[in-house]
């Protein structure tokens, strides 16, 4: 028998074991009317994050379903960086149809959907969701607001830096045993398996702080005011670099490292998974990377990089 | 006697060469020094870096006509993100400070000119971008106001582009976005940011393009997310990949075609190009 199923199933109240059984059953018994919308899983990710101090506030204009419809039927969870496309294809093929989304859908941090919805691709989105049955959720700001900001730490971890990050002070940042601007950039290739790591100041800079950033100029100031490097996930360059630039010229002992915001960030989406599940114990929960946007080519250097 | 030139007089001179566009742009125009100052010499530059500034003073070109601000404000979408907070953040900050002081002890002004050249010539900076990678673009539709110009060229990989982009645009850190190993035959170019997306979305609307050629771009924050937006082209199925060159590397042939057009402007102030090396390395 399949218990607090149906209409006056509550996602607040109801509990673990009866809301696992429902999805056990779920392709044998009754089907898909057994298994949580996507507005059940929502209110019951709220209810932990409330649990573990981070109340739901409506006042970010960030958080909240972006794409498909929330009463679909979830199957699984996939917690990812940014929902592109492929991360949707991917989520799909794994038969995870609630995406739960650190970034935006439609290609600009505020998400405005309305100013490409004639747009192709854009069409191909939404159809592809709702072709599907799939939602995309995004947490942005509740996840950041996590005691540890779970996006900065989880950065930390992956760099293997853990031990030598203060996330906890401001400005977050990091006290390493001492290496060059160089080797850290190359630590951070190592570590986040990539390339692209986009360096601007001296190579043999000696490098024992580091602050990391937002994304703006304005945000990665008062981590270079502090610090020897600031670490951003991208970051205009023709303010951050040209500021750099001056700051060498006039004599400032100082770098700048931008990897990119998927190689900044998806760790802590990762984690996002690992911390769902508990959460959502009767429903699969994978975490889907969105990838390295970048690759760096390979270049005959008739002149050195490090000039 | 000759009436001297100040800056003022130099910056209404130049509007009129551009037809006086109604640019509204924020920080654009003559953004530092005193207007009244004496125009002694101009150079022409992508960015007014303390290094330019030094140079300037030293051969009393007073006037330097660039691409972006000597204060890091660039205004565009969603300024009020990306530049807003900048403002406040550099009232006492030492770079900006030094920066204010050169321009001031050696009477400087810098005139910011990107926003207006850009409206009075909308695929010239773009344009250079291709030339200067030595690509031919094909010719514009009249009714085409987009910023990126069209290329098409013998099959070719982007891996090999990027090697170009080094070698000829010095950019020392050329990314590719999309297939690794993809080779191309039509492609846009885009001096500059790819954002916005619905921009990057018109260009790209003829199918047969496959390749982008541009300077930067953001996957959420850079402006806005773009080169999101780039790589669901890509998984629609769509067989294009990009190149980003960087955002100075990419601007640098626009300057040094709008220096050879400005020359003219001042016949008794003769503007010299002075380029902008990419500051940037990818360890490798």
């Amino acid at each position: 028998m399949v218990a607090d199923t149906g209409p006056e199933l509550d996602p607040e109240m109801i509990s673990r074991r009866s809301f696992a059984m429902g999805v056990l059953t779920a392709g044998s018994l009754a089907g898909a009317q057994d298994l949580p919308t996507a507005s059940q899983v929502v209110a019951r990710i709220k209810k932990g994050l409330a649990d573990q101090g981070v109340p739901w506030t409506d006042a970010t204009a960030f958080d909240g379903f972006h794409l498909g419809d929330p009463e679909v039927r979830v199957t699984g969870v996939a917690t990812t960086f940014q929902p592109t496309l492929d991360v949707l294809q991917r989520a799909k093929t794994a038969k995870k149809n609630l995406v739960v989304a650190h970034e935006s859908t439609f290609w600009d941090g505020f998400d405005p959907v309305e100013v490409m919805v004639h747009d192709p691709v854009c069409q191909a989105k939404i159809r592809f969701a709702e072709q599907n049955g799939m939602a995309v959720w995004r947490i942005h700001d509740h996840w950041h607001r996590r005691k540890r900001d779970p996006i900065f730490f989880g950065l930390a971890r992956k760099l293997g830096w853990a031990a030598h990050y203060l996330g906890d002070v401001r400005p977050r940042h990091y006290e390493i045993p001492e290496m060059s601007l160089e080797e850290v950039a190359r630590h951070m290739q190592k570590q986040l398996g990539t390339f692209n790591v986009v360096v601007v100041g001296d190579p043999k800079l000696p490098v024992r702080t580091i602050g990391d950033c937002a994304h703006v100029l304005s945000s990665i100031l008062p981590a270079l005011k502090s610090f020897d490097v600031a670490l951003t996930g991208e970051t205009p360059q023709h303010d951050t670099f040209e500021y750099l630039r001056d700051a060498t010229a006039l004599g400032l002992k100082k770098g700048v490292i931008m990897i990119s915001h998927q190689g900044l960030e998806e760790w802590g989406m990762a984690e996002c998974a690992e911390w769902l599940r508990p959460v959502l114990t009767e429903l699969p929960v994978e975490w889907i990377s969105s990838r390295e946007p970048f690759t760096v080519p390979p270049i005959h250097r008739r002149m050195l990089l490090s000039q | 006697m000759e009436k001297e030139l100040t800056g003022r007089t130099a910056e209404l001179m130049l509007r009129a060469a551009l037809g006086n566009p109604m640019t509204t742009a924020i920080y654009e125009g003559l953004c530092a020094g005193n207007p009244q100052s004496a125009v002694h010499g101009i150079a022409v530059c992508y960015a007014p870096t303390v290094e330019v500034l030094r140079r300037a003073a030293a051969q009393r070109r007073t006037l330097i006509l660039s691409r972006e601000h000597p204060l890091f404000l660039h205004g565009g979408l969603h300024y009020a993100y990306t530049s807003g907070g900048l403002e406040v953040a550099l009232k006492d900050d030492p770079v900006a400070n030094a920066k204010r002081d050169l321009i001031s002890a050696n009477r400087l002004m810098v005139l910011r000119f990107g926003g207006a050249w850009d409206v009075f010539r909308s695929k010239a900076a773009s344009l250079a971008l291709a030339k200067a990678m030595g690509l031919t673009p094909v010719e514009p539709l009249p009714t085409d106001r987009a910023r990126g110009v069209v290329c098409e060229m013998p099959r070719t990989k982007l891996a090999a582009l990027a090697q170009i982009a080094f070698d000829r645009l010095k950019a020392a850190a050329p990314r590719i976005v999309g297939d690794p190993d993809a080779s191309v035959t039509r492609v846009a170019v885009l001096a500059g940011e790819t954002d916005p997306s619905p921009a990057l979305a018109q260009l790209l609307a003829d199918h047969r393009i496959d390749g982008l050629i541009a300077g930067a771009g953001g996957t959420v924050d850079e402006v806005d997310g773009a080169i999101a937006y780039f790589r669901d082209v890509v998984a629609t199925g769509r067989r294009i990949a990009m190149l980003a060159v960087g955002y100075g590397p990419s601007q640098e042939p626009g300057v040094a075609d709008f220096a050879s057009w400005v020359a003219p402007v001042f016949p008794t102030h003769p503007a010299a190009w002075w380029p902008t090396p990419d500051p940037s390395w990818i360890p490798r």
